[in-house]
């Protein structure tokens, strides 16, 4: 049990649930005002590819980051200008972002890293380092959490209690409730809905492409194809499983990102002397994931007014 | 007698990026295209709905040899190769229908495997080493098992993790397997796992001195110079040029190639920044096994029941 269950675990659930958290809780801020946004993974890929380009031309994960964020914020801009303006159905706003992003980023990639790598460039960039955790590292328990991780992963986990605390206290906060739940009265009680709705977007561009930017700058250090790899998608169900809250769905992305780290460890040594088949731990995030929250989370209430 | 060919592969979902078979397969017909003056070109399917539309639309275009690349494409192929039966087909990792226009190019990569095990189990210092695959899948499973035969072969002690990312394009998930198998105990580990490889590669790389990847299908070992201790290549290039040439001289053969060791079809790259890390005996036990797979008198195991039923040669 031992050799299974320890802090090491929890320590590469954080990074594996990471972009997951930042992505759910995009969709969050997105959904919450009534935007539905499938087009997470679209924004997570452009946020990976910007983010390894800006850090790749200028040697600064911090330009890569603002990169992301901004391409982010653009792809987000698309949707919100597409659904509110031009009025499209948001499930085919988002799909065509999704397609967009795997489209332009591979193409991108081809005419811009691609040839670097044939002229024997390397296109590993600078990433962020792990944070320096000096004292902490004596704290028991929250030393070995911190250890190898970066700014992105501790930002991630304040970030839903933040929200959380946003979306409850702040003017800004009920009003999003409050669009979310009913745009048309919200709209004659004086309520701004497109600028929250714009703004709800723009925040859900930001985060997801902050998810990205994680890949690129924080993990892997490098863009590939399609890298984004889904997460986009386990990110909504997140949302989902986490009932529109930003705890709740934080606890969901977290759960995924355990089970997986879970899975990896088990593939690799048995529990309680059986090794388990791999296609079976293959399964297991997404299965332990559904059976967790349907046990705690009950019936799922999307916001009234969402995709209107 | 040469004439001028045209020849054009359609991609698996893996597409032409990815460092692979694709991206070897595609090498292959540059190089007919430079040294045969050969029309080329590919088509990359998104998914496995356009396997049938790309091979037909090629074959539709007049081009002489098209290749199917991947096993995912064998039923496509076997629907698409009789109606075109002046085009000749070709099939990488899969089996072609039998007909006369149609050739599989099989690889024996159990015995490359087998080599970068051996390679791995008498360079380990923690007496465990990794494994890490893409799709658990049969085609994967050659690699798996021609690998823990080779570590079994120099180091019975030495204990295999293995572990599947599920998929091909999650480099950070690749990392992170990377990363739980090296804090298992591991300090080499082999990948075949496309895209995802290439995050076992960064792990190496960011654990430092004394942990490697083994790199697979392509050289890799220039990924992370000094990180990579050898890739097992897959000269998935050579088989597609080789069938370029044949259908060039007029010499087309149907039927099965496979390519082993034997026919420097698989095996370990030149291995540029880690030769001096590793011992003289070491590589002569390495190239002694390759003389006994040359010679048929070690047999590396593919599967799981042939790797049960294997016993390793003394070295």
């Amino acid at each position: 049990m031992g050799e299974v269950f320890d802090l090491q675990l929890i320590n590469t659930a954080m990074r594996q649930s990471t972009p997951l958290i930042l992505a759910a809780l995009g969709g969050l801020m997105s959904e919450r005002v009534g935007v539905v946004n499938i087009g997470l993974e679209g924004k997570i890929l452009m946020g990976a590819f910007a983010g390894a380009l800006g850090a790749l031309f200028t040697g600064s994960p911090w330009i890569g980051l603002v990169c992301a964020i901004l391409v982010g914020l653009t792809f987000a801009l698309i949707h919100a200008v597409a659904t509110q303006e031009l009025r499209t159905d948001h499930i085919v706003s988002g799909v065509a972002i999704n397609l967009l992003a795997l489209g332009l980023s591979t193409y991108l990639f081809r005419q811009i890293i691609v040839p670097l790598e044939e002229q024997g460039k390397s296109s590993v960039v600078q990433g962020f380092a792990p944070i320096r955790v000096g004292w902490l590292s004596e704290v028991p328990i929250l030393g070995a959490l911190l250890t190898d991780q970066t700014w992105l992963v501790v930002f991630a986990f304040l970030l839903p209690i933040a929200l959380w605390y946003l979306l409850r206290t702040t003017r800004w906060g009920l009003r999003v409730y409050a669009v979310g739940n009913d745009s048309v009265k919200s709209r004659t009680m004086g309520v701004p809905v497109k600028r929250l709705r714009y703004l709800g977007v723009l925040l859900s561009g930001a985060f997801a492409g902050m998810a990205g930017a994680f890949l690129t700058l924080a993990s892997a250090d490098q863009f590939r194809e399609n890298m984004s790899a889904g997460r986009g998608f386990i990110a909504l169900a997140a949302l989902i499983f986490g009932r529109w809250h930003p705890i709740g769905a934080a606890l969901a992305a977290f759960a995924f990102g355990f089970f997986e780290a879970l899975q990896m460890r088990l593939q690799g040594q048995p529990l309680f002397g059986v090794q388990l088949p791999t296609d079976l731990l293959l399964m297991l995030p997404y299965l332990l994931t559904v059976i967790a929250l349907m046990g705690f989370l009950g019936r799922m209430k999307p916001p009234s007014d969402l995709g209107n | 007698m040469q004439r001028r060919i045209r020849a054009a592969m359609v991609t698996d979902v893996g597409g032409i990026g990815d460092e692979s078979f694709n991206a070897s397969a595609w090498r292959g017909l540059e190089r007919a295209r430079d040294q045969l003056g050969a029309e080329v070109r590919y088509l990359e399917s998104r998914t496995a709905a356009d396997y049938v539309r790309n091979l037909t639309a090629l074959a539709r275009q007049g081009f002489n040899v098209v290749f199917a690349i991947g096993f995912l494409m064998e039923d496509s192929l076997a629907k698409v190769a009789p109606r075109f039966p002046k085009v000749y087909f070709g099939i990488v990792d899969g089996r072609a229908p039998n007909l006369p226009n149609c050739v599989s190019l099989i690889f024996n990569e159990q015995e490359g495997s087998y080599l970068v095990g051996a390679l791995a189990g008498a360079f380990t210092k923690t007496n465990v080493v990794g494994f890490v695959g893409g799709m658990n899948v049969p085609l994967i499973k050659k690699f798996e098992y021609g690998y823990r035969a080779g570590v079994l072969t120099t180091n019975p002690k030495a204990k295999v993790l293995v572990g599947y990312t599920g998929n091909w394009d999650d480099v950070s998930k690749g990392r992170e397997l990377a990363l739980t198998q090296f804090n298992q105990g591991a300090d080499i580990i082999y990948h075949a796992a496309g895209r995802c490889g290439i995050g076992v590669i960064r792990a190496a790389q960011q654990k430092g001195k004394g942990y490697y990847a083994i790199g697979v299908d392509s050289d890799q070992d220039h990924l992370a110079p000094g990180h990579v201790l050898t890739s097992m290549m897959k000269r998935v290039d050579n088989a597609v040029f080789d069938v370029c040439k044949r259908v060039a001289e007029g010499r087309f053969k149907s039927g099965t190639i496979v390519y082993g060791v034997k026919e420097k079809g698989v095996g370990l790259s030149p291995m540029r920044f880690t030769r001096k890390l590793v011992r003289d005996a070491i590589m002569a036990k390495i190239n002694k096994l390759e003389q006994l797979i040359v010679q048929g008198k070690v047999v590396p195991p593919y599967n799981e029941q042939t790797f049960r039923a294997f016993r390793p040669p003394k070295v």
